[in-house]
């Protein structure tokens, strides 16, 4: 925030495509990146008589996300009619819900400035996505209306955000419990997940709202941060100049990081909502939310609170692994089959990136591997560099550890003989080494472990190693 | 050989393809006749189907004659009202709107006459989109009335219920929305019933009012309504608002009935006297059959018509939306200069006059401002009809009122929109109440002109009005052989 | 009625010209169905009687079937361009 005097009053809107098989409003399929018009049939492409018929799947995940939030179910919800025309709007209207959404009241945690706030969120309702408009061609603009009635939820926050990052974390944090609850891919570069931004200005400790404008559209965390530090800046600078903010919409534009008015839309947009009579109000029964709410997994807070205290993990690898579900959930799949949790985190802390790439396919072989790779480790049978070599072939092959240890003979030395045996040839043949570490060089103590665990094909166990290497090297002295 | 067309009725015709005295393609080819001979005058269709309707024939008399079972309508010829889709079939709404338009679908209630074997003509003329009770409205041409060519068919469906008097088809398939299967019926001295809401898809209907919109059946006898329900009754999984079928629950009848009830309201002071006349006449009738009269009130009758134009003219503001240009329909050719210019030429170009007033009617009443207080009240005021009809089906089973407060009207009157408005007074109310009501003539007034009664019934009563009516029918001698053609 | 009818802003809202259009008689007409309906204020500021709407128990399952053909849908439009609807260009990009 720019200026003490003043402070941010932000709430977001934010729509979000639901995984269904269907549209919400007609059998097509709901599918990204289909040839254009192929994914189209007379009820969403509003031919004279059809009619639509809602898709139940839509209403359960909008329920789910709804759980997913804290809020409250309405157990009879009813759609509405928002009227205007639009291009990408076949019907002239659009199918969504008014007085009865699906969802009210609820909220998501987020850390701002290292402080843990409570964002609330108003209401989630259901509705239907409009075609998409391509408007590179110099003399007209295309229209592909595959998107046409593919089903959105709307979750509105209450205006409780004071600042671009806190936006950003409002954003990615509802973004991280949609994919944990597998309501959407929420891919905001392919549309998935789009925000409208609204956002006023007024004096800090005032409790009256300024007047608000609204930003659309934006299609990534970064522009919405951007966004939102631009207008606020430009607000603040009309209310200093004595100016009155005007009720507008505004889009922001990437190239000059500034908010500009939309093409004039109508001064006033009358939608005319009234009750949708095609579609009857519904049912949400408690058997369906008990259902659906059985299907989600923990959340990204109960993710964290597990993490920290019951597997004792540092707060940041916590935070980094819940950061990617499938990588999280990898995670809960192996800490069943190992108790060996620590292990299995730092694996994933330590090659993150390759764990991220591989859970993105189907990576259910991995977990049996890795808890396998966990026991091994935790029960003493190979030692810790073992192990990492260990966890790069798995990662890159269908390789067990097991088979792979076996075959390379890589199971921890612990023969003392065997060991000290190891030590004495490592002193005999670096006697510069020795003498180095001997006049106080502590990292020569280093290099000869190394050469130790070279001779002992990286298996001496480090601990006897560093015990053994520690005596000859005094005996070494005394000689 | 061949029996006079004017003779037959569906359920006659039914009886000779069953003994093979007639053979489909010969009634269709007669009812093809009698398209090209009378239709310069009588103008009832918009597309006539003619090969395809004798192709469809002759499968028909396959079907019979290899022994096939068939239901009672297979091989009959019906017609289509034009905002009702048919696959490839041209569907113009009679709107220059739709003028090119050809449906990729059809609307189920078709596709199950069509399964059952019906011969489609072709699709009847009627008010554009259905807005007016005069066919006068369509785009293109008027209907006239087949009785008296100086007189109004009715509407909307009045092409369907020209065609079926005049014997063009058998039977046809229209729809209602304020009364436009009833009065049309009435004026052409025919039966036509309007379902309750919800008993018949609305799939591929073209909508008007969505919470109002019916199809129903035309034909020349309430018996052959009869045999036609069947076919087309039944839930639709398209239409979320057609009711399963386990939920048709018939509505308990009077004890000691049954009990006729009239409504005072019904017979207010613009009822012309032959009307009321034939009216009572009718009733006497019911009453020498046995039938109880039981007077009922209805109170809130008196805020139906203002109700019926205020919230249908909302919802159809909302569904002519789509009319834009874009995927289908009329686009305008004029060089415009932005998107919304766009828009408004080709919707102003493709919509007459009529369909604008309603859309603008309709459009001030869903918004904000004082237009929005009179569609609250319009909604109260259905609430409160649907209750009053509700409690008036305890003390009675089925209501007698007039279709409408006179006879067929004059064409090509110049009346000022509400003065048209004022002919629905008595259709309205039970389409505001969901309730199903059946059309049908019951006295012959001056110059040989029809007069209508309608028998409204309670929730899924169908075919117990039906059963009524055929009692009436066969009891009064009234029926469409009591109108001389004049086409 | 108190508020006179907007005619013109009405016919924006429901994108209609007016151009052609005897608007006098256009607000004639109006006005006069607006008066009969007078009566309905009579039930301004009575309860509210929920109409009796039925709920819908079973709603349509979640199972993606063919579309038609895309020249199919397409077919009604004599604007199509390499699979799209085309229409006059649209400046902003409000989507």
């Amino acid at each position: 925030m720019s200026e003490d005097l003043y402070e941010a009053v932000i709430g977001l809107e934010v729509h979000i495509e639901l995984k269904t098989e269907s549209k919400i409003f007609c059998s097509c399929k709901n599918e990204y990146g289909a040839l254009p018009n192929t994914h189209c049939c007379p009820v969403c492409m509003g031919f004279p008589g059809a009619l639509p018929t809602l898709n139940r799947q839509a209403v359960l995940l909008a329920v789910k996300a709804g759980k997913a939030l804290g809020c409250g179910i309405s157990s009879v919800s009813s759609c509405n009619r928002k009227n205007y025309f639009y291009p990408d709007l076949p019907k002239g209207y659009q199918i969504s819900q008014g007085d009865s959404p699906v969802c009210t009241g609820g909220y998501l945690t987020i850390y701002a400035d290292s402080v843990k706030k409570k964002i609330g969120i108003t209401r989630i309702h259901i509705e239907e996505d409009a075609g998409k408009l391509i408007h590179d061609r110099s003399s007209s603009t295309l229209i592909d209306f595959n998107r046409a009635g593919v089903p959105l939820i709307e979750i509105v926050s209450e205006p409780d955000i004071r600042s671009a990052a806190e936006a950003a974390a409002y954003l990615k944090k509802l973004r991280l419990i949609m994919l944990y609850a597998g309501i959407s891919d929420c891919k905001m570069n392919e549309g998935s997940m789009r925000c409208d931004v609204n956002i006023s200005v007024r004096k800090k400790g005032s409790t009256e709202l300024g007047v608000r404008t609204e930003i659309k559209n934006i299609n990534s965390f970064s522009f919405v941060e951007k966004a939102i530090d631009a207008e606020l800046a430009r607000q603040i600078k009309f209310l200093k100049a004595g100016e009155n903010i005007r009720h507008q919409t505004l889009r922001f534009d990437p190239e000059t990081g500034s908010v500009v008015t939309m093409r004039e839309k109508e001064s006033e947009n009358d939608y005319r909502f009234f009750p949708e009579p095609d579609i009857l109000p519904f049912f949400i029964t408690t058997d369906d939310i008990k259902k659906i709410s059985e299907d989600i997994p923990a959340l990204p807070d109960e993710r964290e609170m597990i993490y920290t205290e019951s597997y004792g993990l540092p707060h940041k690898d916590a935070l980094t692994i819940i950061s990617e579900p499938k990588v999280s959930m990898l995670l809960d799949d192996i800490s069943r089959r190992t108790r060996y949790i620590k292990n299995t985190a730092n694996f994933i802390i330590s090659e993150f990136p390759a764990f991220c790439e591989k859970t993105q396919k189907d990576s259910a072989e991995l977990a049996p591997r890795l808890a396998e790779l966990c026991d091994l480790l935790g029960d003493g049978e190979i030692n810790s560099s073992v192990a990492k070599k260990t966890l790069r072939v798995i990662l890159s092959s269908e390789e067990t550890p097991l088979h792979y240890i076996e075959e390379n003979g890589l199971r921890m030395i612990r023969d003392e003989k065997l060991l000290k045996a190891t030590v004495k040839k490592t002193i005999d043949e670096n006697p510069g080494m020795a003498s180095d570490y001997l006049n106080g060089k502590k990292a020569a103590f280093k290099s000869m472990m190394g050469v130790c665990m070279k001779l002992t094909n990286g298996s001496g166990d480090p601990v006897i190693l560093t015990k053994l290497l520690n005596e000859a090297l005094k005996n070494h002295h005394i000689n | 050989m061949i029996t006079e067309l004017s003779k037959l009725t569906l359920t006659s015709l039914s009886e000779l393809l069953k003994n093979r005295e007639i053979s489909s393609k010969e009634i269709t080819e007669e009812c093809l006749k009698r398209i090209s001979s009378i239709e310069p005058e009588l103008r009832a269709f918009i597309t006539v189907w003619r090969e395809n309707a004798i192709k469809n024939a002759e499968e028909s008399d396959r079907r019979r004659a290899a022994g096939e079972e068939l239901s009672v309508i297979d091989g009959i010829p019906m017609s289509v009202k034009d905002n009702i889709c048919t696959a490839g079939i041209r569907t113009t709404c009679a709107s220059h709107m739709l003028e090119s338009f050809v449906p990729p679908f059809s609307a189920t209630v078709y596709k199950k006459l069509k399964e059952s074997g019906a011969i489609m003509l072709g699709k009847t003329n009627l008010d554009e989109f259905g807005m007016g009770n005069s066919t006068e409205n369509s785009a293109f041409f008027t209907t006239v009335n087949p009785i008296d060519k100086a007189r109004t068919p009715g509407g909307s469906s009045g092409g369907s219920a020209a065609s079926v008097f005049a014997r063009e088809a058998m039977f046809s398939i229209g729809s209602d929305t304020g009364g436009s299967v009833r009065l049309p019926a009435a004026y052409c001295g025919i039966v036509g019933l309007c379902p309750t809401y919800g008993a018949l898809s609305r799939f591929g209907l073209t909508a008007f009012a969505s919470s109002l919109d019916r199809i129903g059946p035309l034909a020349t006898t309430a018996r052959d309504i009869y045999e036609i329900l069947p076919i087309i009754y039944g839930h639709d999984p398209s239409d979320a608002a057609s009711v399963p079928d386990n939920l048709r629950l018939n509505a308990p009848r009077t004890p000691n009935g049954p009990i006729i009830g009239i409504a005072d309201e019904y017979f207010g002071p613009g009822i012309s006297d032959e009307v009321r006349s034939c009216i009572l006449t009718a009733l006497s009738v019911f009453e020498n059959l046995g039938y109880r009269i039981e007077r009922i009130s209805l109170p809130s009758l008196k805020y139906a018509l203002s109700s019926y134009y205020i919230i249908s003219s909302a919802e159809a503001s909302s569904n002519l939306s789509r009319y834009d240009g874009i995927r289908f329909g009329h686009r305008t050719r004029k060089t415009v200069k932005d998107i919304s210019d766009l828009y408004s030429a080709s919707r102003s170009e493709g919509f007459g006059e009529e369909v604008k007033r309603r859309i603008l009617l309709g459009t001030f009443a869903l918004s904000a401002g004082e237009g929005n207080k009179y569609y609250q009240n319009a909604l109260k005021a259905r609430a409160l009809i649907r209750s009053e009809f509700k409690s008036a089906f305890g003390k009675c089973d089925i209501i007698l009122s007039p279709v409408s407060p006179g006879l067929p009207p004059l064409s090509g009157k110049e009346r000022s929109p509400l003065d048209s408005y004022l002919e629905d007074i008595y259709t309205v109310p039970s389409s505001l109440a969901g309730l199903p009501a059946i059309s049908l003539p019951c006295g012959v007034a001056s110059g040989g002109l029809p007069v209508g009664m309608q028998l409204i019934g309670n929730v899924f009563s169908e075919y117990f009005l039906l059963d009524t009516a055929v009692k009436f029918e066969t009891v009064s001698g009234i029926n469409c052989f009591s109108f001389r053609s004049a086409v | 009625m108190t508020e006179k009818i907007n005619i013109t802003k009405l016919a924006r809202l429901a994108s209609l010209s007016l151009d052609g259009c005897d608007t006098k008689a256009l607000y004639a007409q109006l006005q006069e169905t607006m008066e009969y309906a007078s009566t309905l204020m009579e039930l301004d500021g009575s309860p509210e009687e929920l109409p009796q709407t039925v709920a819908l128990s079973c709603l349509r399952v979640d199972i993606a079937l063919p579309s038609p053909e895309r020249s199919v849908i397409l077919n009604n439009s004599s604007f199509v361009s390499d699979g799209f609807i085309a229409v006059p260009k649209i400046i902003s990009d409000d989507n």
